[in-house]
């Protein structure tokens, strides 16, 4: 049985974006330069294009077969949820939820993380830094995550809008011109909830993993607030060395494929491909744990100072 | 892809092109520089709190510096762009080679390129190896 037929031509709101995201982006490179607010790097800004460029390129190539994908497992869905206004409510909230996944999964596994550290990769934190995004989607399987709505039985290309709203709508806040946003801050995912998600300090790491809403972290204990007297430092932990988009694309890739064929055993392949990023068998690599832990020390150490000082 | 997804590719490449223009039209090309042990320290500080510098070599043009660490290990500082990218190795994880001007260190890492070390001598603990 085909899908139900939508009552509106579907837009393709990436596309129609894109004069707004380079709009925006010059908007933002004068803003910068006038008002010294932000920072802005020429090579920097042209890798992060560059990899948008790829990444709408090669997304274009694998759409039809991530396509196919869903409307297969849409065969063997539990309902079949027509196009109303309670269904498309209820699909921007499962496609929400089932990026915070997508994306927290993202950071806690090598192996989608080789996807996603490209978009982590810029030392900046700018709208062009929005558009760093991946070359390997297809074959680091992340749109698995969304393939569930499809079995649950909503339409496959109302999950495909509403992952195009969260894509557009996550342009916006790669910002460090807007503070925050007062009683949105609570509900919405902002410039200041994600510049939170940006960070290497150890506070930060490994929160705020929102596409649109923020209450996914806030349910699931992931919700880290951006404090006056912390800045964000930007990038990852071993921050790349090079401008060349092939390299940004396929470090992670390559590291993975170093460790494994010099692994010593199957757990030490597990490991090296879906353990924490940074696992090593003899725990001698940084991981976010290690690196929030010995924050934690220095801090404790700090402490007693600081009291005595006062 | 059809001629729709060409023409918007297209369109995209030219942007890109046109915005990295005017990037680098603004002035966002900033190259900065390590200019004494203890900006590198700094920095080191800054990206490695834990780390223990024992040994400085800067580089003539002050856009990389090599430390080694008390535990052995070392630590590069390099320019990218107007950020310096910092990392720490194992002694063994580097490859040392003498060149015109200075040295040729290597990693194994595709994110981390060879860097070329304008120095007037490599220091014994940066012997090429």
């Amino acid at each position: 049985m085909d899908a139900p037929a939508a009552p509106f031509a579907i837009p393709d709101v990436v596309t129609l974006a894109i004069p707004f995201f380079v709009a925006l982006v010059f908007a933002e490179m004068i803003y910068v330069r006038v008002t010294k607010k932000g920072a802005y790097d020429a090579r920097d800004a042209g890798a992060s294009l560059m990899m948008g460029l790829g990444n709408s390129i090669i997304g274009g190539i694998f759409a039809a077969a991530i396509l196919a994908a869903h409307y297969a497992v849409y065969e063997f869905r539990i309902f079949t949820i027509p196009w109303t206004w309670w269904s498309l409510a209820l699909c921007f909230f499962a496609e929400d939820f089932a990026y915070y996944w997508f994306h927290r999964v993202s950071h806690e596994r090598r192996w989608f993380w080789a996807s996603h550290v490209v978009h982590h990769s810029s030392q900046h934190y700018n709208l062009s830094t929005a558009l760093r995004q991946t070359w390997t989607n297809a074959i680091g399987v992340t749109w698995l995550f969304w393939l569930p709505l499809s079995f649950i039985g909503f339409p496959p290309l109302m999950t495909i809008m509403f992952s195009g709203i969260s894509l557009v709508y996550q342009f916006w806040i790669h910002t460090e011109s807007v503070k925050r946003l007062g009683p949105l801050e609570w509900v919405l995912n902002t410039p200041s909830h994600h510049r939170v998600h940006h960070a290497t300090n150890p506070r930060y790491l490994d929160a705020n993993y929102a596409g649109v809403l923020i209450i996914w972290d806030r349910l699931f204990g992931t919700f880290v607030p951006e404090r006056d007297d912390e800045k964000p430092r930007y990038g990852i932990i071993s921050n790349l060395g090079s401008f060349n988009p092939f390299r940004i694309a396929f470090h992670e890739w390559a590291g993975i494929w170093r460790d494994v064929t010099h692994a010593k055993s199957m757990r030490e392949v597990f490991g090296y491909m879906f353990g924490p990023p940074g696992w090593s068998p003899d725990g001698s690599r940084k991981t976010s744990a290690s690196l929030k832990a010995a924050w934690a020390v220095r801090q404790s150490a700090a402490a007693p100072a600081s009291i005595a000082a006062e | 892809m059809n001629i729709e997804q060409l023409i918007v590719a297209l369109a995209s490449a030219a942007a890109v092109a046109a915005l990295i223009l005017v990037a680098f039209g603004l002035g966002f090309r900033a190259k900065p520089t390590l200019e004494s042990e203890d900006a590198v320290r700094a920095r080191l500080a800054e990206a490695e709190p834990d780390a223990s510098p024992s040994d400085i070599l800067i580089a003539k043009d002050g856009a990389a510096a090599i430390v080694r660490l008390a535990d052995g290990r070392i630590a590069v500082l390099r320019a990218v762009g107007d950020r310096f990218a910092i990392r720490v190795f194992p002694r063994d994880a580097l490859a040392v080679a003498a060149v015109a001007e200075g040295l040729r260190i290597t990693f194994a890492d595709l994110g981390f390129p060879a860097l070329k070390l304008r120095v007037e001598a490599a220091p014994s603990w940066l012997a090429p190896h």
